[in-house]
């Protein structure tokens, strides 16, 4: 491997340089040009900006809107990770038991990953407006005879709802390629212990699921806080304000309101954000790793 | 030791390399605006000369190609390439930003970063041109940027009150003239079972129309009272105007469907194609997907009444309008097509499939469903849209703060929202 005398690290390295040069320039590069501009008043288009120093990232601070953002995002996440791994975790658990048909439940469970986001959206805003209210009628449910969208309260609902039913079927994959790993021959021995069902499912599956549990979650969990999609599809951060998530908050500054440099530095606090949960996630997890202890 | 060190300074260097590349993009722009400028003689090899024309309007696309064949045909020596493209207007930012203009496009003077921009002298100040000379003067004025005319405009829109013609025949109903005759109507429409109104308020956008339209109809003065509370100078709270303003838009919602709030655009605009309620009030640009949603529909528009007939007028915004770049190429060409795209005949045409209204005099354009409106356009009883003078944003604010009162009814609370979202603007 020794080309012109040069040492073998060297070469690798030289041979990773267009990927290396290819992620720096559009991923690494526009990272530390945001920050820069987040330092700024930039409109966005100007010729002229003045630097602001850190006075963005303190206004943000004290701006109600952003810290109601910021709350509807958590509760959002928190509802959002619940929903989907609950139900991926169940209809994963359902789709490996030994079931005629297994194959074709597995693709139909997992069609609405292949819609693209604003489709569902769009396609939920129908459901919302003329499926759902008479069905809330007959029933005489007040809530749910109007459109869930419209109302502060329940529009928070209406969205993770619609996020649930598109984004249960990735970790439900996943889900399903850990449950193929749990080896069958310390079920067979806890069956022999007697053992029952719950007992099972709590002390050998889930450790073995771990790993996964932790992609999931980190996944889920970064979906979360960076709804956006949804949003303009369905409710476009009404009624009133009580929709507007980080990513619709940035997207409203930056491209909307012409206060460029304020987007960025909202984006660099939601990248701080998730930097640090992911962090965290990954930590506690890694700890209850089956051999890890 | 010496791999890592390599990989470390390499890598730094190469960050550095890419915000030094990043930089010259953004700083060094201007620059060679000049020498493009020198450029324009690219006809002296006989070659034609090829303008672009950016327009906006996708559903015009094949009218424009109709009349870019024609113009060819009278001008030989320039080619013109229309391009329409999705987000037209942050594609235009952009290109105008980065000094790639095209030659010729359209865009609308109401929009704050078209202001913004033919403020800093990025557009071609047309004010006194010839090529205003065609244009109706009451359109001319209410289209000018701080007093000067940076485009042509060719064609324009309005809203007002869509009705069910079936509906409004079988009940025995005149067109309401007053606002209390339009509150009549409603009630005589709730007395027989019939929806009276359609409300899109899911959308704070058709709410931010509606109260935009209403408040440049309603309240004396209002563009320059804004000014000066968002200079500071006075607040909202004070104005006995506006509490009447929001008064009527609750009353209005008394006679509007069950779930208003939950309602869009295009679910109201379904629930009238198909005779659920008798009015609606929005733009002009739905009597087509109208049309096409329900062809064998009966219907036409009002404009939406005032309190004393004799201050009826109509809010008008333009809707179709050609300007030049500053820095664009091909000036004298650019300048031979926008003369061609505005005469009397070829505006014809171009608004023909649309059937909007004309910012060019003597044009017969519109359609029979608005021709109420189009006659209060050629009176010149027309109003500017009031929020062309606001800073981004606030628009969606006023949305958002009267969804709120909607939902809460409280019109106290509604004027302080407002006074706040206003307030000082300018200042801050």
């Amino acid at each position: 491997m020794n080309i012109r005398g040069l040492k073998p690290g060297t070469v690798f390295f030289m041979m990773t340089l267009p990927a290396v040069l290819l992620y720096c320039l559009f991923f690494l590069a526009p990272v530390f040009i945001g920050f820069y501009y987040s330092l700024t008043n930039w409109d966005g288009f100007s010729l002229s900006y003045d630097m602001v120093g850190f006075q963005n990232y303190i206004d943000i601070l004290q701006d109600k809107r952003f810290l109601n953002g910021l709350s509807f995002t958590l509760l959002y996440t928190v509802i959002v990770v619940f929903g989907k791994l609950s139900v991926a975790l169940v209809l994963a658990l359902l789709l490996s038991r030994p079931l005629k048909l297994r194959g074709l439940f597995r693709s139909i469970y997992f069609f609405p990953a292949v819609l693209s986001m604003i489709t569902v959206g769009l396609m939920f805003n129908q459901f919302f407006y003329s499926l759902f209210p008479p069905i809330g009628e007959k029933l005489g449910i007040e809530w749910l005879s109007l459109n869930l969208l419209g109302n502060p309260d329940t529009a928070i609902l209406g969205i993770a709802l619609t996020n649930i039913w598109q984004g249960f079927a990735i970790p439900m994959v996943i889900f399903i390629a850990g449950l193929s790993n749990v080896p069958k021959d310390i079920i067979e021995a806890a069956v022999i212990d007697g053992a029952s069902p719950v007992q099972r499912f709590f002390s050998i599956t889930i450790p073995y699921l771990i790993p996964m549990l932790t992609v999931n979650v980190v996944l889920a969990v970064k979906g979360g806080l960076t709804v956006f999609d949804y949003i303009v599809a369905m409710t476009n951060g009404g009624p009133s304000k009580s929709t507007e998530s980080m990513g619709f908050l940035i997207y409203q500054h930056g491209m909307s309101e012409m206060k460029f440099g304020y987007g960025t530095a909202e984006a660099i606090y939601v990248f701080i954000l998730i930097g640090v949960l992911s962090f965290i996630q990954i930590k506690l997890l890694a700890r209850k790793e089956v051999g890890q202890q | 030791m010496m791999k890592k060190g390599f990989m470390k300074s390499g890598l730094a260097a190469l960050i550095s390399l890419a915000m030094m590349t990043a930089a010259g993009c953004a700083g060094g722009g201007s620059k060679n605006a000049e020498n493009e400028a020198g450029s324009n003689n690219a006809n002296s090899d006989g070659a034609p000369v090829k303008i672009e024309y950016f327009q906006m309007k996708s559903e015009a696309v094949n009218v424009v190609n109709e009349l870019i064949t024609k113009f060819e045909q009278a001008n030989p020596g320039i080619k013109v390439e229309q391009n329409n493209v999705p987000n037209p207007e942050n594609v235009w930012t952009m290109r105008v930003s980065t000094n790639d203009a095209p030659a010729v496009f359209t865009h609308y003077p109401h929009n704050p970063i078209f202001q913004k921009m033919a403020k800093e002298g990025r557009v071609v100040d047309l004010t006194n041109d010839p090529l205003m000379n065609n244009v109706q003067p009451a359109i001319a004025d209410l289209s000018k940027i701080d007093g000067k005319n940076y485009m042509v405009p060719i064609g324009l829109a309005t809203l007002g009150m869509y009705y069910n013609k079936d509906i409004f025949e079988s009940q025995n109903l005149q067109i309401p003239t007053t606002y209390a005759e339009l509150i009549e109507t409603a009630e005589k429409l709730q007395a027989a079972g019939i929806t009276p109104f359609y409300f899109h308020d899911k959308d704070f956008n058709g709410i931010r129309q509606e109260v935009v339209y209403k408040m440049g109809q309603t309240i004396p003065n209002v563009e320059s009272f804004l000014d000066d509370v968002m200079n500071g100078k006075a607040h909202i709270t004070d104005n006995p105007a506006f509490k009447p303003f929001a008064e009527n838009l609750l009353t209005l919602r008394q006679y509007g469907q069950k779930d208003n709030m939950g309602t869009g655009y295009d679910d109201a605009l379904r629930d009238f194609a198909n005779g659920k309620t008798a009015m609606w009030f929005t733009g002009i640009w739905a009597i087509k997907e109208i049309k096409e949603s329900n062809p064998d529909l009966n219907f036409a528009m009002f404009p939406l009444p005032t309190e004393n007939p004799a201050d009826l007028k109509t809010q008008v915004s333009v809707d179709t309008a050609i300007g030049i770049p500053a820095e664009g190429k091909n000036q004298e060409e650019a300048r031979k097509f926008i003369e061609f795209m505005s005469t009397k005949e070829n505006v014809e045409t171009y608004l023909g499939t649309a059937g909007y209204p004309s910012g060019i005099k003597d044009v017969e354009s519109g359609l029979p469903e608005i021709s109420s409106l189009t006659q209060l356009i050629s009176d010149g009883k027309v109003y500017p849209t009031i929020e062309r003078l606001w800073p981004p944003g606030i628009n969606a604010d006023v949305g958002k703060a009267t969804q709120e009162m909607f939902l809460n009814k409280d019109v106290d609370q509604y004027l302080k929202t407002l006074d706040t979202i206003f307030y000082n603007k300018f200042n801050q």
